[in-house]
Parts: structure tokens; sequence; C-alpha cells
């Protein structure tokens, strides 16, 4: 039990915003999947209308293979962690954590057993007496959760729950959240905008733009396989990096031309529809991007000046420039029609860098000329007009 | 150390201004309170406990009193049941909400007098509007105004009708401004209307009805316009607040004197009951303090 179903799910708000776009989804009985993306994307707003606390304006919720547009809230047998934890600030934990139980009028005995089993789960036994206010982020966080557990629910629903805590906190409590899951196996669903945060918890992860849903697929597929520019510049810290490119041959022996240089590309970078001639994005992440002192004479490489070296331990991020003006370097927040000066920041437009990751042991100098070698095998093909990967499914 | 000199310096004007205002008139009022001054002897002589000792046996004082607590107890009662119910009807969108917002709060801007005036009009035994509109349910015409009990319940009618709005005020805008997931919260958790106001709306809003029930509590303790201008204190003295009794001893039968040592009793036993009936409803409404059951 606890299987969810979404069919061509639409929500616009009166005031004409369509928060929604025909969603369609499934998540599987036990499944922990995260709703990730920008501010705005409609996650939150999918999640309310999953919890019965937004209404549809189209399409079709599915739980437990019963349809539930019509379903009040209580009668869901889903549970809620809202983002700023939405504890009753006058109970003390123990009375927020029973609230729902003495609601659906439980014997006295039956509470004290569940309210103290999810106490000893979150290890919350301590602070039942105490009030909301006398508890730190992490513990109301922790209450919430018991709150949501002690119902034995059919599904969780988790609205940014760790978001108001600090950076070591949260990777602390992440981490308790996917044993916990593991623990309960119940289904859950949790929205969030740190892409960290989606990688590291999903069994999938479903990626939102603009109400849409950009790509569902498991952490890895989506790291390695992204859909769609927006997906390959969501998911990756630093950001894909993209470059225009001349398609020389298509099919199973791919070659692209970058500037004066030709890559030949592996099988999962396939031209899809477009024939030689066209023009497409290539895509490649930063640890895909080696480098070499220039005068090697590799064939295929890509001259380039260094510009900028960020230490992060025990990695650094190089940033270069391309020694060819006739090759355009894009950004993903240009190409999905964001802002457009995100890698080229510091020195204004003109200045566009690839970025490449690689061990903070062996990093050329700021303002050498390098040659840049693109991993064939590892890189994205995706269509100039609509954004889309052009290998993912060849 | 030169900065504590300094914060002196810059807190004096402030200092000066509050022992003019509040504590040179309070300590007065006490001098006074202990001299004989009246229409006869208008000085400031110094008689010693004497006015205490008169005003201790002085049943008409502590009678008033009692009518004032009484009096006063009704009012805010049904001011903030009345206040609270017209404040949850208009919180969420109502059709003309705006319209009924300004119209409720058009009887607190009015001033007591003139509206005493005006509800003596609707009060009258024989030409007022009052016993007519009970006449066409078969109630028979009630003196209002010349029978203690009546009488009594005029100003309470007059209060509320004139304060509810104050007490709408402060707490429609304790709800407008509750936050909205523990209510979303409680959806989820299955709580229907009623729970959902008895143990998130009605707990939420403590303490802003602590602090609209205080205030009402201290500026209802001061009747004394209604009552000057609707009832005089009477019939006999079933209407006399303590205020309006300090009005009398005070300005009329100018025992300056005496009046002073009533005040001062007045403020003390005001301040001690305030204060119990502040923490005994915060402790009700907020603290809940002691072992929980859930």
């Amino acid at each position: 039990m606890g299987a969810i179903g979404l069919s061509g799910i639409r929500k616009v708000f009166p005031d004409g915003t369509v928060a929604v776009n025909d969603v369609d989804l499934e998540i599987d009985d036990g499944e922990f999947v995260v709703f990730v993306g920008p501010s705005g994307c409609g996650k939150t707003t999918l999640l309310r209308l999953i919890s019965g606390l937004e209404t549809a304006t189209a399409g079709q919720l599915r739980f437990d293979g019963q349809v539930i547009n019509d379903v009040s809230p209580r009668e869901r047998n889903m549970a809620m962690v809202f983002q700023n934890y939405a504890l009753y600030p006058h109970m003390t934990v123990r009375q927020n954590i029973a609230f729902a139980l003495r609601v659906r009028k439980f014997r006295q005995s039956e509470i004290d057993e569940r309210v103290g089993e999810a106490a000893r789960i979150l290890d919350l036994a301590e602070l039942l007496e105490r009030k909301p206010k006398q508890l730190s982020g992490g513990q109301r966080q922790r209450v919430a959760m018991g709150r949501a557990i002690v119902r034995h629910p059919g599904a969780f629903l988790l609205d940014e729950p760790l978001s108001n805590l600090d950076a070591k906190l949260r990777v602390q409590l992440r981490t308790e959240l996917r044993r916990l899951h593991e623990r309960l196996g119940v289904t859950t669903i949790h929205v969030t905008h740190d892409q960290v945060e989606a990688m590291t918890l999903g069994d999938r992860v479903a990626i939102f733009s603009e109400g849409s849903l950009q790509q569902y697929d498991t952490p890895q597929t989506l790291y390695r396989r992204p859909a769609n520019i927006f997906v390959a510049g969501f998911i990756g810290s630093p950001s894909m990096n993209f470059v225009e490119a001349g398609l020389v041959e298509s099919g199973a022996g791919t070659t692209v031309s970058v500037g004066g240089a030709e890559l030949a590309l592996g099988p999962q970078a396939a031209g899809g529809g477009a024939g030689p001639g066209g023009r497409v994005h290539l895509g490649f992440r930063p640890e895909h991007l080696g480098w070499r002192r220039a005068g090697d004479g590799s064939p295929g490489a890509l001259q380039a000046r260094v510009e900028l070296i960020e230490y992060v331990e025990p990695e650094a991020y190089v940033s270069a420039s391309l020694v060819d003006p006739a090759i355009v370097i894009r950004t993903a927040d240009e190409l999905v029609g964001g802002s457009s000066d995100d890698k080229g920041g510091l020195a204004g437009d003109d200045a566009r860098f690839l970025t490449l990751r690689v061990s903070a042991d062996h990093v050329p100098d700021r303002g050498e000329t390098i040659d840049l070698v693109v991993d064939g095998d590892r890189v994205s093909l995706f269509d100039i007009a609509s954004g889309e990967n052009l290998g993912r499914y060849a | 150390m030169l900065d504590s000199r300094y914060k002196h310096i810059f807190l004096l004007p402030a200092l000066l201004a509050l022992v003019a205002i509040i504590i040179f008139p309070l300590i007065y009022t006490v001098r006074l309170s202990l001299s004989g001054w009246d229409v006869n002897f208008p000085e400031l002589d110094y008689i010693g406990w004497d006015n205490y000792a008169r005003a201790i046996t002085d049943g008409r004082f502590w009678d008033s009193m009692g009518t004032l607590y009484l009096m006063v107890l009704l009012c805010v009662v049904f001011e903030y049941l009345l206040g609270f119910g017209l404040a949850l009807l208009l919180w969420k969108e109502v059709k003309a909400g705006r319209f009924f917002r300004v119209l409720f709060i058009v009887p607190m801007c009015v001033t007591p007098v003139v509206m005493a005036v005006v509800w003596r009009t609707i009060f009258h035994e024989t030409l007022g509007p009052m016993n007519d509109v009970l006449s066409w349910f078969g109630i028979p015409g009630v003196p209002w105004l010349s029978k203690s009990g009546p009488a009594f319940a005029a100003v309470v009618i007059i209060d509320v009708w004139q304060w509810t709005s104050f007490m709408f005020i402060l707490l429609l805008a304790g709800l407008m401004s509750l936050p909205r997931e523990p209510y979303e919260a409680a959806q989820i958790d299955g709580a229907g209307p009623i729970r959902t106001f008895v143990h998130v709306t009605f707990p939420l809003m403590a303490p802003i009805t602590l602090g609209a029930l205080i205030i009402r509590l201290i500026e209802s303790s001061k009747l004394m316009e209604t009552i000057y201008a609707l009832t005089s204190g009477g019939p006999g003295s079933s209407t006399e607040t303590t205020s309006y009794l300090l009005y009398i001893r005070g300005l009329r039968e100018f025992q300056i004197g005496y009046t002073a040592s009533l005040s001062i009793i007045y403020l003390a036993i005001m301040i001690i009951a305030l204060t119990i009936f502040a923490r005994s409803l915060s402790r009700l409404m907020i603290g809940r303090q002691g072992p929980v059951r859930v």
C-alpha cells in the first residue's frame, strides 16, 4: 500500500498562473521520490495537490489504485511535514505527536504506545514534555517527523523539511531521514530545491521547471543521461559545460566539430534525428574535461587559457577561456532562458569559461595556455532549438 | 565611566517628563489624602490616616466598588464573546467584508456622553423605541432607567454596544496574523472546524485575547461618562461606580482630601485585582502548567 499515481495533473490559480502543467508520474509503494527544481517550479504545489491541501484543476490523482481527487486531506492517509514544521506552539512535544491520534479517537493506551515508539525511533524521549519554543531547529524537525510517523500513514509528504537548518545539521538529518525510510519502508515524497539533497536521498528524482516535469529517473541516470539542457544544467555542481558544435557524422560513429577540432563521440551521444551538417549543443561535465600542457599536439584538443582556479580540497575547479574566438560557449541559464552571464560574470559578457574539475594536486598555473581534451564517451548532444538530448534514446 | 555618564544625561529629559506627568500627580494625591482639604478648609494641612479610616467604614464606597466589578465583568465578557464572534465571521473572505469592518468600528468613535444621551432616548419608558420593539414580541414595557436592575442592564448594553468594536478590531487583527501552517497541519491531522477552533485558533489567539481583555478591564473600570449622562448613578445608587462616586465626593461635595484617599485605595485595589486577574488568566490561557495529559 502506498503507490501514488498522477495523470495529466494541472493546477491553475485564480489569477491565471499555471503552477503545475500536465504532470504524469508513478511512484511505487515504498519508494523514496524527491521533487526538485528552482523556486516557483511548482514542486510544492504538486505536493499540496497530493496531500489534498490544494485541488487539481485537471487530471487524476491515485493512491493505492483509488482515485483521490475528491477525498479530503484527513481521509487520504498521508502525513505531511511542513517547511517550518507547523508544530502547535501551545502543545508539548507529546501533545503535538499525539494530536492526530486524539482526533481519530484512538484509545489512550494505543496513543501512549505509539508516541513512545515514535519518541524512541526519533530519540525524543527526553523532550516529550517540552514546548516547541524550547527546542532547537533539528529537534523541531524530529518532532514534526514524529507527528507524521505516529499515524502509520500510507505515505509521507515532506515539504523542504531540512531547508531551515544549518549545513551541518542538514547533512546529519539527511542521513537520519534516509535511515528512517529504510526502517519504515513507507512511500515518501520529499520536496527540495537542493540538488545534493535530491541526489543523495531519492530512489528516483523528479525535476521540475515552470510547472512541467522535465525528467523522472534515478539520480545516476539524471546525472549521466539528462533529458534536456535544463536537467543537464540543474544537476551537477559545477554545472555542465556547453559549446556549440557541428555534426560531421551521425549514427554509430558520431563525430562533431568544435572550432577547428573534431571529436569522435561514444554511442550514447548518437545524433538522434540530426543529420550531418546540423548544429548541436555539446554538453560535458567538468570532470569529463581533461587538460595537458600546450604543445602536446593532441589531436581534437581545444586550446585554452587558465583564468581562475578555485580550490575545493581535494579537488580544484579550473575556469578556462578558449583561445579560438569562433567557438561559442553557452551557459545552461541562457539556453533555457535565464540570466546569461553565470560563467562570464567575473569578466563581463565576452569572457565565457569552460570549467574543469581536477585533482587539487595537479593543477595548471593561472594564465597558462593549455590543451583541453573532452572525453568523447561521456558527452551529451542537445538539439539547438528544443534543448532535448539527441542521444538519450538512440 | 564616560559612557555611563552620557547615558544618564541623555535619559534625564525623559525621566523629568515622566516625573512631571506621572510621579508628581501621584505623590501629590497621596499628600492630599493625608489632609483635611474640603470646601470649608481648602488647605494642605496634615490629619494623618483619618481619611483612610473613614473610607474603610464608608459603605457607599464599597458598594460602588461591588457595582463596578459586576458591571466590568459583564461588559468585558459580553464584549469579548461578541467581538470574537464578529471577528471570526469577518476573518475569512466575506462579501462586503471591508464595509462591515468599518461599520463595526463606528460605535467606538462616538463620544460616550453623546451616545448616552441617544441611548437615554432609546430607553425612554414610553417614547423610546426599545420598549416598542419589545412589545412586538409581547414583552411588556421595561422601566429601563427607573428601576435598579434594568438601569444596570442599560449601562452594560451601552458599554457593550460601544466597545465590542474595540475587541473586534484587536481580535480580527490577531486572527489575520495567525500562521497558516498549523491550520494545514490540523487539516492533515484530520481535525474538523470545532476541534480546529478549540485546539488551534483559541490557543494561538490566547496572547492577543489576554492583551485585549486586560486593556478593556482597565478601561471599563473607569466607567463614568455613560453613568453621568444616563443614570447619574441611580436609581438610588444601583449604577453608581467608584469613578462616579469619586466625582460626587470630589467635584460636587469638594471633599478633596477624602476623595484623594478614596482614589488611592481604589488605585491600590485595581492594581492588585488586575495583577491577580492577569496572572490567573495568563496561566489559564497560555501557561497551562503542571502535568500534561494527552
